[in-house]
């Protein structure tokens, strides 16, 4: 295989995970049950992790 | 080896984080500020074979909690079955508020929570005068006394053996009320309740968060057949507490007070006086924002250097090809959009850490808090307000310090609007092109133009202020109940420790997304589909066949950016833009931009195919501006940058949420794509409106 299609397979991964990543922090937040700051500000994860183990 | 769960409770201010850092070496923000202590903390230490699970707690007055902080002591505290429920409560006091300090360890022990008592600062009973017969302290106390300094770490060997031993048998303080008994009981027996103070804590407490839905169902059918009103209660027993406090403590705790003011009512005199306050407040802003803009220029230099030299030695050792070119044009420059901001977060925490560590802050808080009261944010909101004129990123990590939910969230949201340090490229090239260079009355029209840009910046906030507070819900009421520390000399160490802290958080955590999003837009604006990307170089030359060199590479990169992925994005957004007198060539510098403002500015030179242009080089700003002055919009036929369209792009970058960073940083200090989304979506569609009625009022 070419060297320069061996990059663009790279690259192609980079940007899928780049993808990936960004939509895993949206789905993750909008599935959370953690309202953020509507909560306050110790709305933090150890925080609420703290109050679900309460 | 046996383990110990600690708790550490305690009033605000009365330095239980010093001393949770001297107790565990874990390093943590210390201030003398209210409600410092804003997330759970907790360390572990290893003592002469035991181990101790140590939890710095929130700060409270008492365990009825008056903001959401505050609710985890009693949730804690009053239900045996939790995971962190102690297995010793040490409950901190100070010698300035001991009579407070008092009145929270009586409510723990009431709940039947073993617990010691410790007086920090234990040189300030010297200082301030104070005799405590600790004797008869202790006695009424029903428990050994301990005195510590956290800041020279006196008494916390002592402390430390404290914890394995038993707590002193107690006899339980505060007598419920004889009205209340018959019910008191009712509720032992329905909840299966040992403790008479815990069943008065259901009736007391307006939520018991640890009970099950049906018991608070159940809960509430008790208090509605017998009235109860959750918060008179709570009156009845503050009342009857302080009045046995004021009269025990009469007799343990006298005060030599000589009648000299002491340093801190001095310097208060000044610092908090109606007038003279403010007027050094200014000053102290002045200073502040003149570090965050001047003392971080030469390391933003220095930042921008070494990433300019990295970018340069990894373009060279890396054959040519996509690699490296993603490298060169999107990962570095990625990671430098973030470290460039580095030297800007470092100073500003510097000085905020310097004003909570010598307890200054809490006299800005009483200062701005009637002025911010009507626009539903709080005093403490002003330090995230004024920061974001430098950089919103900052200025929103440094709301943290407001431990009111609702207060903390409008600031976060309303803190972009300020005009920060990004916006200036973009108004300076905007206000060139479409502002006449005249002037009035010796004022340039130009000058006025940028002066009214930052009015509206803070106009938007203030107004978005009061829009959200309207919509967002408070769980609980805000009032400023403030205690006004000792002023003292900030300890150096932690100072450090919490800027370290601050902007490490800030560099990883907001890196990440911002880094992935670099990626995509790299990616979406170097590939295409068709021939018309694909045969770009072919085609330009053939309609440019005398082009010199470096002009035709220009002409070769815009033609390709116009038909990439984002290129065709731009195309696509054409119908949504072109509202607002919008090209799509706007288009796409205005979804290049989304990753930061200060990108338009690029975006457009490439465009307009004239290769990098540095803003402040007049010989290449010059060059850019006459090529967007001759533009002509290919929809309306007229000059692309009028009047109208430049006065609709400066309102749509007043008001858009147009940075990846700050995005990514509302989304790290919320913890909610939620109130992100909306922030940004509220945001960018005021831009649109404001921008569209100014265009189509202008045209």
């Amino acid at each position: 295989m070419d060297n320069i299609w061996i990059q663009y397979i790279f690259i192609a991964f980079l940007f899928g995970f780049a993808v990936w990543y960004v939509v895993k922090l949206i789905r993750n937040s909008f599935s959370s049950k953690g309202g953020g700051c509507s909560k306050g500000c110790g709305c933090s994860p150890s925080k609420d992790e703290f109050q679900k183990k309460g | 080896m046996n383990h110990y769960k600690i708790a550490l409770i305690g009033n605000p201010n009365v330095g239980k984080t010093s001393l949770f850092n001297k107790l565990t070496n874990l390093r943590q923000k210390v201030g003398n500020y209210p409600g410092v202590t804003v997330e759970k903390r907790e360390g572990k230490i290893e003592r002469n074979g035991n181990k101790f699970q140590i939890t710095d707690f929130p700060g409270t007055y008492t365990i009825y909690p008056s903001s959401l902080d505050e609710e985890i002591v009693f949730k804690t505290l009053g239900d045996k079955t939790n995971s962190h429920y102690p297995n010793l409560a040490v409950v901190i006091g100070e010698p300035s508020n001991l009579k407070r300090s008092i009145l929270l360890y009586q409510q723990v022990r009431d709940l039947d929570v073993p617990a010691i008592f410790v007086i920090n600062m234990k040189d300030e009973i010297k200082s301030k005068g104070l005799n405590i017969d600790l004797k008869k302290l202790e006695d009424f106390l029903q428990t050994k006394i301990y005195l510590t300094n956290a800041r020279t770490s006196e008494g916390i060997d002592e402390l430390v053996e404290a914890f394995t031993k038993d707590a002193t048998p107690y006899n339980r303080h505060y007598e419920i009320p004889k009205e209340y008994l018959s019910i008191v009981e009712k509720i032992k027996n329905e909840f299966n309740l040992k403790s008479d103070y815990l069943a008065w804590q259901y009736l007391s407490q307006k939520e018991v968060p640890f009970e099950s839905k049906e018991n608070l169902s159940k809960l509430d059918t008790i208090k509605k057949e017998n009235s109860i009103v959750s918060k008179r209660l709570q009156v009845k027993e503050a009342l009857d507490r302080n009045k046995i406090l004021e009269e025990k403590l009469n007799d343990i705790i006298s005060y030599n007070f000589d009648g000299n003011e002491t340093l801190t009512d001095k310097i208060d005199k000044t610092l908090i006086h109606p007038v003279f306050g403010y007027i050094i407040f200014l000053g102290i802003l002045l200073l502040i924002f003149q570090a965050v803009y001047a003392w971080s220029a030469p390391l933003m230099t220095m930042v921008e250097d070494l990433f300019g030299w990295i970018d340069e030695k990894a373009i060279s050792l890396i054959p040519e090809g996509p690699i490296n070119e993603i490298i060169g044009g999107a990962i570095i420059p990625g990671i430098e959009g973030i470290a460039v901001f580095v030297p800007q977060i470092a100073i500003l925490f510097l000085f905020i850490s310097i004003m909570e560590e010598t307890g200054y802050m809490s006299r800005v808080v009483y200062l701005m808090d009637r002025w911010l009261k009507p626009f539903g944010l709080s005093g403490k909101s002003v330090v995230p307000l004024i920061s974001g004129v430098a950089c919103a990123v900052p200025a929103i990590m440094s709301a943290r310090n407001i431990e009111n939910d609702k207060e903390r969230l409008l600031t976060i949201l309303v803190t972009p609007f300020m005009t920060c340090s990004a916006r200036l490229p973009i108004y300076i090239v905007l206000i060139a092109l479409v502002i006449p260079d005249e002037h009035i009355f010796g004022l340039s029209y130009q000058a006025l133009a940028l002066f009214v840009m930052y009015i509206l910046g803070v106009l938007g906030a203030l107004g978005s202020a009061i829009l959200l507070d309207l919509i967002i819900k408070a769980k609980h009421k805000s009032y400023l109940i403030l205690e006004m520390p000792t002023y003292k000399l900030p300890d150096w160490k932690n100072v450090g420790i919490n800027v370290w802290e601050k902007t490490l958080g800030f560099l990883v955590d907001a890196g990440k997304i911002i880094f992935a999003i670099s990626i995509i837009l790299w990616v979406l604006g170097t590939f295409g589909p068709g021939e018309q990307f694909r045969n770009a170089e072919e085609i330009v030359t053939a309609h440019h066949p005398k082009m010199n060199e470096e002009d035709l590479a220009n002409e070769i990169a815009s033609y390709k950016l116009e038909h990439s992925y984002l290129g065709r994005l731009g195309s696509v957004i054409e119908p949504v833009v072109e509202p607002l007198g919008y090209d799509w060539k706007m288009g796409i510098g205005l979804i290049s931009s989304f990753a930061a403002r200060e990108v338009f500015v690029g975006t457009m030179s490439t465009v307009y195919s004239l290769g990098e242009v540095d803003v402040e080089d007049n010989g290449q700003k010059d060059r850019l501006l006459h090529r967007m002055k001759n533009e002509i919009n290919q929809n309306t036929g007229e000059p692309a940058y009028n009047l109208a369209t430049g006065v609709s792009l400066l309102l749509f970058y007043a008001f858009a949420m147009q940075c990846m960073s700050t995005i990514a940083i509302v989304k790290r200090e919320t913890n909610s794509w939620k109130w992100t989304l909306i922030q940004t979506g509220f945001m960018t569609g005021l831009a649109y409106v404001v921008a569209f009625i100014a265009y189509h009022f202008l045209k």
